[in-house]
């Protein structure tokens, strides 16, 4: 026969001391706050479960000196929630030493050592628990009575009713003090209900009778304190209801309010008691409140708390069992980036998906895979949700500095500006946070050094004497957008024309697009500003800021009206780090390409008919009555001219800048979710490629940014 | 601290010593480190210092009898395994022993050891089965590699 043996595994107690020993933390600050807040149980309460499970547990792993420790603490405790004993400075005192030495004892543990490195200690803690276990009932504040006492032998309550009433209050604060009226008595409605009741047998029930009950039912219901009392007497109440209409007072109902006003529940409930004679105004009545403020006499306020005051809703420790964890950003961020990845995953399976498809394995294995593949999906969602929630912040952090900028600026330059924001509990990552800082920044300052004008000016001119700078967040589509609006004098484009002239930015007399004077003052260099301020007026800064913002993937645009006012507008997608875009993938050339869903209108065959080629536009489609401009992309790549349609193509329809055009491609690949990876510098032609993508097919696809390619095609044809 | 290979630790209570020895020099020959006390009040001081697995307690003792002894047990070492044994027993009392989680009750005289080893070696399977229990867990959670 082998010897049984029984061993404590060494992780699991490492592990288990690991825990304990976290869980001590909180409680230290729960003691703190309770020196602050004596009264309230929910910390008295979430202090006393830890220490009692881990006096449960301790033994288990052989830690008895823990245990004795915190069997201690335990008791002290136990004896604070049933207010055997009242929270003093000395009593936390004590449990906050006691916290400390079992928190040294459980490290001394695990690091090998003993439960007893400091035997003296120990036991000296020990003793003051001990001590303070046996501290006699708090004394009951009898500097009430007194102080009611003399206010009753005061002239000035002239009013006698009002004495009398006094002094009653004086009698049942002595009487509860001294035991005479004790907690558990039974409240009057009680006992009528079971004297009529009776012990035994059916009694006759009069009409009357049966009334009293009903009456004393409900003020029952407001005397009793614990949930469990208030469920019997509603039970009751609704058999009452039920029941007594149809056949009276019956014999169950009879039954059923024998049995649970006698059962144990109700004996042992404490019942509020409502014997203050309900004119004394400051008494709530069906409850004995100890600060009657008497509002005639001039006394001083008496500081007590009142008894059954409701629970205070705001307790110092708000977290409750809200855990919180430190976390490195490194670690979350690096979560993202397998986020991105797991969705290339996800295309992968869709893609062999499709050959398992067309392959012969039985259907219902194909059946399996696809409801795999559905659930991956649908996991693999909710992780880059669940990811990217833990980054966002309220919009509002952003937000938060820019009224109080906005009224420095102003006053300074003796402007009068009031500031609007809209939509500042909309979430972002955290990471946009910090993007839209420097930006927001300058373009409100801008918008008050340049754009609205001083209040005269704007008096004159028939406007409000305010400006007003509208900031606003939304969601567009899967973009975050930023607008900034403001209703000035709008941007002087002669000035800036002026200043780009002189910067040497644009020759005399070329001709400008208002897109290209806007793009202009994103130029460094371009500040109108007479004197250059500390405020705006260095000439750097959009330039730097467009780039910040382009980096992330987003845009920014201006626009203005001459007298009325400027409007920029901050584009952010939505999918940080990882652009995640819904792709219409093509292959033109064998070579495939992906085109944003969002831009895609159809696709179709064209018939000869409908192609038709014009000197100086390149190839016209005529497609629902819409003229649309033919692209082809490998000619636009290889910088040669377009050569017509190629011989069965299938045209893409593409929506760019509010106008179509028909993009030439051999095959369509599909619609998937890609991942689109920013690529640098890629020597030839990058600027017409917003990212590479990577397919199902574990093929690179290039992602066509259609505002650059459009832009090419306009600028070769205008050169025909 | 914990040594390795440790014997299983039993404590036996019972006012009579004849008894205390006959299992105490069964037991400790079946290799078990085994602990006495002579009614519930010892027993419960011999708790308070030392890790006990099993107890296995008489219920007619002076100061505090079995039922109350574990009673008081549940309450201070919630995880330890309690054998009741017994000469002379009421319905009220044997159902106390179950209501306050004794695993089992042995009939005395004890003439035979099978029921009681049974006993007990079920109650450390049971404590070694609940750790490997949460030594998975550990190992569910994936640890800190």
């Amino acid at each position: 026969m082998s010897a049984v043996t029984y061993d404590i595994d060494p992780e699991l107690l490492r592990e288990f001391l690991d825990d304990a020993i976290d869980n001590l933390t909180p409680i230290e600050e729960s003691l703190l706050s309770l020196e602050h807040d004596p009264e309230n149980m929910d910390l008295i309460n979430k202090v006393f479960r830890p220490f009692h499970s881990l006096k449960g547990n301790a033994p288990f792993f052989g830690l008895m000196k823990v245990k004795k420790l915190a069997h201690k603490v335990e008791t002290i405790l136990d004896r604070l929630r049933k207010h055997e004993l009242t929270v003093d400075k000395s009593i936390v005192k004590i449990l906050i030493s006691a916290v400390d030495l079992l928190h040294s004892m459980l490290k001394s543990v695990r690091d090998g050592a003993t439960e007893l490195e400091d035997p003296e200690k120990y036991k000296s803690i020990i003793d003051d628990l001990e001590i303070s276990e046996a501290k006699p009932l708090a004394e009951p504040p009898d500097t009430l009575s007194k102080v009611l006492q003399k206010l009753v032998e005061l002239e000035t309550i002239v009013d006698t009713d009002k004495r009398v009433y006094v002094k009653e209050i004086i009698n049942l604060i002595n009487a509860e003090n001294s035991g005479v009226i004790s907690h558990n008595e039974q409240p009057d409605p009680l006992k009528k209900i079971l004297e009529i009741v009776g012990k035994d047998g059916l009694p006759e029930v009069t009409d009357e009778q049966a009334n009293i009950i009903k009456e004393r039912l409900k003020q029952l219901k407001k005397l009793a304190s614990s949930p469990k009392v208030k469920a019997i007497i509603k039970d009751i109440w609704d058999s009452y209801m039920t029941i007594f209409p149809k056949i009276g007072f019956d014999q169950i109902l009879v039954e059923l309010i024998r049995e649970k006003f006698n059962s144990e529940t109700i004996l042992s409930e404490v019942w509020k008691t409502d014997k203050i004679p309900p004119k004394i105004d400051e008494a709530a009545p069906g409850k004995i409140e100890k600060t009657p403020s008497i509002e005639e006499i001039d006394k001083q306020p008496i500081e007590e708390e009142p008894v059954e005051l409701p629970v205070k809703k705001e307790s110092v420790m708000t977290d409750n069992s809200d855990k919180t964890m430190r976390v490195s950003e490194v670690k979350i961020d690096g979560f993202l980036d397998y986020v991105g990845e797991l969705l290339v995953v996800q295309e992968m399976f869709r893609f062999f998906g499709k050959s398992v498809t067309r392959s012969n394995i039985e259907r219902a294995q194909i059946l399996e895979f696809r409801r795999i593949l559905d659930t991956f999906d649908s996991l693999s969602d909710n992780m880059r949700k669940s990811i990217l929630s833990i980054r966002s912040l309220p919009i509002k952090r952003v937000f938060q500095k820019l009224p109080r900028i906005v009224r420095d600026i102003a006053d300074k330059t003796n402007k009068k500006v009031n500031v609007e924001i809209q939509g500042e509990e909309l979430l972002i990552d955290k990471s946009y946070v910090e993007i839209l800082d420097a930006p927001l920044v300058h373009i409100i300052r801008n918008s008050i050094d340049h754009g609205i004008e001083p209040a005269e000016n704007r008096l004159t001119s028939g406007k409000s004497e305010e400006g007003t700078v509208v900031v606003r967040a939304e969601i567009v589509e899967s973009n975050i957008v930023v607008t900034i609006q403001d209703d000035g004098a709008g941007i002087n484009f002669d000035a800036v024309r002026e200043k780009a002239i002189e910067n040497g930015l644009i020759e005399v007399g070329e001709p400008l697009t208002e897109a290209k004077l806007v793009d202009l003052l994103f130029e460094s260099g371009v500040s109108t500003a007479k004197e250059i301020t500390d405020i705006s007026g260095r000439g750097v800064g959009m330039d730097v800021v467009r780039e910040n913002i382009e980096i992330f993937g987003g845009t920014i645009s201006i626009s203005s009206e001459r007298g009325l006012g400027t409007k920029s507008i901050i584009s952010l997608p939505r999918n940080v780090t990882t652009q995640i875009v819904d792709g219409f993938i093509v292959s033109v050339n064998n070579e495939s390409y992906v085109l944003p869903m969002s831009a895609v209108i159809e696709s179709f065959s064209p018939s000869d008919a409908e192609i038709s080629t014009v000197t100086g536009k390149g190839t016209i489609v005529k497609r629902h009555d819409s003229l649309q401009t033919l692209v082809s992309i490998p000619a636009l790549l290889m910088g040669i001219k377009d050569t017509g349609a190629p011989d069965n193509c299938i045209l893409v329809s593409v929506d760019v800048k509010g106008e179509s055009y028909a993009f030439a491609v051999d095959k369509l690949l599909g619609v998937n979710k890609v991942v689109v990876k920013p690529v640098d510098d890629i020597l030839f032609h990058n600027h017409f490629f917003g990212g590479a993508a990577i397919t199902g097919d574990g093929k690179i696809a290039m992602v066509l940014d259609l505002d650059k390619m459009i832009e090419d095609v306009h600028s070769d044809t205008s050169e025909v | 601290m914990f040594k390795k290979n440790e014997k299983p630790r039993l404590l036996i209570v019972d006012d009579e010593e004849d008894i205390r020895e006959l299992l105490s020099r069964h037991y400790r020959f079946k290799g078990y480190n085994v602990l006495t006390a002579c009614n519930g009040l010892d027993a419960l001081e011999v708790m308070n210092n030392e890790r006990v697995e099993v107890v296995i307690s008489d219920i007619l003792m002076p100061e505090m009898d079995g039922v109350e002894l574990l009673h008081k047990l549940r309450l201070d070492y919630p995880t330890v395994h309690v054998i009741i044994m017994t000469g002379y027993i009421t319905m009220e009392n044997l159902l106390a022993a179950l209501r306050y989680g004794a695993d089992t009750c042995i009939f005395k005289p004890i003439t035979n050891f099978d029921e009681m080893d049974e006993s007990v070696e079920h109650a450390i399977q049971h404590l070694k089965v609940w750790q490997k229990k949460l030594r998975e867990l550990q190992s569910l959670k994936g640890g800190d590699q």
